[in-house]
């Protein structure tokens, strides 16, 4: 018997796209922003738009992509949110905590990029207990 | 929960890939299921049946408290 290759999954297809569109936009939300910074006047209004605007399509895609999960999949990403809110929770406390010390104060900015950058970390590791449990 | 899943998969000649395509969810969920670390929801549950052209009971096998289940003595 030949063995058989399995069917492209259409909707495996569909989630990695939608990830991958999500931290392209990411990635372009933050170039954009961080260029805002070193422009001036109607330029600087320009580009802080634009990256508002990137910024609804990011929560956009990744609504879709919470849609697109099946039910398993559904407890590793709520894993991943769980382990980004903890940690979201530890560094604004952290941060805080800091401030009133006399610190300077954490630009708001830099905290969604630490939301995204937890959540990240939360699925490469709630993936590789899912590979380590399952596989 | 017990399942006869990889039977009734075996049955039609259909890797994990194909019945999670037939279902609409993921490879790793109906592997998952097949092993038995994850228990479907009931909807979930009644749609692989359905696939099958099966009851749920036929497919799903409750462990726990077996004495006075019906379903337990099908395998």
């Amino acid at each position: 018997m030949s063995p058989r290759s399995d069917p492209v999954d259409p909707l495996a297809v569909k989630k990695q796209s939608l990830l991958r569109v999500f931290y392209t936009a990411a990635l372009g939300c933050a170039a954009v922003f961080a260029l805002a910074q070193y422009s001036h006047n109607f330029q600087r209004e320009a580009l802080l738009a634009l990256s508002l605007i990137g910024s609804f399509f990011l929560v956009w895609t990744l609504l879709r992509f919470l849609r697109a999960i099946d039910e398993f999949e559904r407890r590793y990403i709520y894993e991943a949110l769980t382990f980004a809110f903890i940690g979201m929770l530890i560094l604004l406390i952290g941060e805080a905590f800091l401030e009133n010390l006399g610190f300077s104060r954490v630009p708001g900015y830099a905290n969604v990029v630490l939301a995204v950058v937890l959540w990240s970390a939360g699925l490469i590791i709630s993936s590789w207990r899912r590979h380590w449990r399952y596989e | 929960m017990k399942t006869r899943l990889r039977v009734l998969r075996a049955e039609r000649e259909w890797s994990q890939a194909e019945l999670a395509m037939h279902v609409g969810v993921s490879r790793a969920c109906i592997n998952a299921i097949e092993t038995g670390r994850y228990d479907p929801s009931l909807p979930l549950a009644f749609k692989i049946a359905r696939v099958f052209g099966k009851n749920v009971e036929e497919v799903f096998l409750y462990q726990n408290g077996e004495s006075g289940n019906p379903a337990s003595s099908q395998d």
